[in-house]
């Protein structure tokens, strides 16, 4: 059992574990997650089957998968949903975002910046920043379950709508609920202010990571042949985003990126490639050729002015974060300011909904013969799905393509810059350093092979 | 149940008993229902050890387990190899949702088409990790079961808290048409919905009717389950050529049994 379970980086959604050559820096991040066949086993299928099938690619960013499936159908059929479908859509998608970095960002990250194995020690020796994770998870699965039905595998979206209505009073106790718990995303985010992100001021050394002792003389070395690595810069990226120039963008904006990259997204296959590589049952995908980051990280980077005030200001005084960042650490700091941003955009929208009217929550449309693509930001970057169906709504073709795909070139090249920055440290601290590198890009494997 | 208080033993010669958790090939949706306990969840590790579990853990200790929780379905060898290895050193193996139970999504692929689809998925060197996708038990015997995709939390802790107090988990043995039309819900397949509550066992609460999504069968067959009958309305119902897609999408390998 041993030799089967040890190998995987654990703290990780799914099974991948690392192969490498240490002398020549050289990183394969070996995904080893049996193919589902997502794509081949919808073909033949009634469109309707998608959303609810497409969920299951994922447990951690179920929702994402179910919208993404309707924003590609709903392209299809030219179907246009109101205001009020939208704007509870963004809700349910701010909820699913909550919830992942929730989930990701205490139960996965932090024990590595905290210095602990896992959550439940934090639960043991922090009960403090346990009991954020677990309010600010609940609130994630409460933004979830009240929009979409269920915190696992949403129920209530279809194409056209939703299939449920809600009242004005859920919707209003839910605002309240968040209101509440607002106080834990900002503590959160001073928590994430307080990590050591390796790489900053550039150096690498794991600060956190060894019992209180060791911790001092690492602090009290400072002088570079102490064993740290320095370094001259961080290795820049280029990072991609939907944006929509008007507001922070989850749904239905362009892609673009930091390279001046703004396409439609019906595009997406000719600025998105993607390519089989031997070591992996998941994909890589590439723009030009060349890596590229999805997520967080570069949401915040490209669209730092459209955050909403809490956040914002928070943003502004950080002395750590110079934005554009390019230290893929600071991935876990920007979902500590995204949990932030998120919980004002519901709150935001959910005000607007109870003032308005009632809203008719279900367009009519009619299914047509046609293809087209859809994309959305999932938790961990931006999540394509396209779809050709017939004229009898069979589903005869479909595409999906995963933000973990599209981060996994990358994170094998941070990992080698890593590797190249680190040759006086010893083996395990390499390691540790690439296994946090891993947990700090939150890849989800389970998506990457679907 | 939130507020349920477990029966704390207080003499000192109380061991925990171990649950490991594993994950075989899947989209981990149920560990995550299983982390979703919460405090709940919390006061379960009071009495029992986790030695293992991949998505929370550094491994502790590779056994002997009291109690294993297996979640997924084997596709690959490692996987078909790790839930024998499982089985060998645990005293209880739980299936632990859809894809363990029944195969479940991952297991819904035309398994005389898996090469073909590989091949175009993948391009023709490529070497698949996937062999064959069937339930937990065709390779292993199997204790008890916890139902649903994703599993319902409920019935979660009902099934653990069970086999730690020494229990037989029963399962509801009733369709989800009970659960259903206990909440008042209009009945989407008299409205000429697929609706599969009528073959599929209860302890859902019925949730997806509730939030007027048909049900799609994912607690598995309730007892005396019609499939014929069942069969014979969706044709009338105009479902003709789905049939089989709409009854066995979680549970595809009934068609061999």
């Amino acid at each position: 059992m041993k030799d089967i379970l040890d190998k995987y980086i654990c703290k990780i959604e799914g099974h991948g574990y690392l192969k490498l050559d240490y002398s020549h820096a050289k990183v394969q991040l070996v995904v080893d997650e049996g193919e589902r066949l997502f794509e081949k086993l919808l073909v033949g299928r009634p469109y309707t089957d998608a959303p609810f099938i497409t969920a299951r690619i994922c447990g951690v960013c179920p929702t994402a998968h179910t919208l993404a499936s309707i924003s590609a159908l709903e392209n299809v059929f030219q179907v246009e949903v109101n205001k009020d479908i939208e704007h509870l859509r963004r809700i349910l998608l701010a909820g699913q975002i909550i919830q992942s970095h929730a989930l990701h960002f205490f139960f996965l990250a932090a024990p590595d910046y905290i210095g602990l194995d896992n959550a439940l020690e934090i639960a043991d020796k922090k009960p403090a920043v346990f009991k954020m994770a677990l309010a600010l998870k609940e609130i994630g699965d409460d933004i979830v379950r009240t929009i979409g039905g269920r915190q696992v595998h949403p129920v209530t979206p279809t194409v056209g709508g939703f299939n449920k209505k809600f009242d004005r009073k859920t919707l209003l106790d839910l605002k309240k609920r968040i209101d509440t718990n607002m106080h834990y995303a900002l503590e959160t985010l001073d928590l994430a202010q307080t990590f050591k992100y390796p790489g900053d001021n550039f150096q690498f050394s794991i600060h956190n990571f060894q019992s209180n002792s060791n911790n001092q003389n690492l602090e009290n070395k400072k002088s570079p042949d102490s064993g740290q690595a320095r370094m001259t810069g961080w290795r820049p990226s280029q990072y991609f985003a939907l944006t929509n120039g008007i507001n922070y963008d989850i749904i239905g904006g362009r892609i673009t990126s930091t390279e001046r990259v703004n396409a439609d997204v019906q595009d997406y296959r000719l600025n998105i490639k993607e390519k089989v590589v031997g070591h992996s049952t998941a994909k890589h995908a590439t723009h030009n050729k060349e890596s590229f980051m999805v997520g967080a990280l570069s949401r915040v980077n490209l669209q730092v002015k459209f955050l909403n005030p809490k956040s914002k200001t928070a943003v502004s005084k950080f002395k750590k974060l110079k934005l554009p960042s390019t230290n893929p650490f600071h991935i876990n700091l920007a979902q500590a300011i995204e949990i932030v941003h998120f919980m004002e955009e519901c709150s935001k929208l959910l005000g607007v909904m109870i003032d308005g009217r009632d809203p008719i929550l279900k367009m009519p449309y009619r299914a047509r013969k046609s293809e087209a693509a859809g994309a959305i930001e999932a938790p961990r970057g931006t999540l394509y799905h396209w779809y050709e169906i017939d004229d009898k709504g069979i589903i005869k073709n479909c595409d999906i393509i995963t933000p973990t795909v599209q981060n996994l070139a990358n994170i094998e090249r941070d990992a080698e810059f890593i590797l190249e920055n680190t040759k006086k440290l010893p083996e395990d601290e390499r390691y540790r350093l690439l296994e946090m590198l891993i947990r700090a890009y939150d890849p989800c494997i389970t998506c990457s092979v679907h | 149940m939130s507020n349920t208080q477990y029966p704390i033993p207080n003499t000192v010669k109380y061991s925990k008993p171990k649950i490991a958790i594993f994950d075989l090939t899947d989209c981990e949706g149920c560990e995550l229902q299983i982390l979703n306990l919460k405090d709940r969840l919390l006061k379960l590790v009071q009495l029992v050890d986790i030695p293992i579990w991949r998505l929370a853990k550094t491994p502790a200790d590779f056994g002997p387990f009291d109690v294993a929780l297996v979640e997924g379905t084997p596709m690959s060898h490692d996987d078909i190899k790790l839930a024998k290895k499982v089985r060998e050193k645990s005293k209880v193996v739980v299936a632990v949702g859809a894809c363990a139970h029944l195969g479940g999504i991952p297991a819904a692929v035309d398994e005389k088409k898996r090469e073909k689809f590989l091949k175009e998925v993948y391009g023709d060197k490529y070497k698949s990790k996937a062999v064959v996708a069937k339930p937990l038990s065709a390779h292993i015997h199997v204790n008890h079961f916890i139902h649903g995709c994703p599993i319902d939390l409920d019935e979660a802790e009902r099934v653990i808290v069970d086999i730690l107090m020494d229990k037989n988990p029963i399962p509801p043995s009733h369709p989800v048409c009970l659960e259903c039309k206990e909440r008042e819900n209009p009945c989407l397949f008299l409205k000429g919905e697929p609706c599969q509550g009528p073959i599929t066992e209860g302890g859902c609460k019925a949730v997806c009717p509730s939030n007027g999504l048909r049900c799609w069968g994912c607690q598995g067959p309730v007892k005396y389950a019609n499939y014929d009958a069942m069969g014979k309305n969706l044709e009338r119902l105009g479902f003709k050529d789905q049939t089989k897609n709409i009854m066995n999408i979680f549970n595809k390998t009934r068609e061999e049994k």
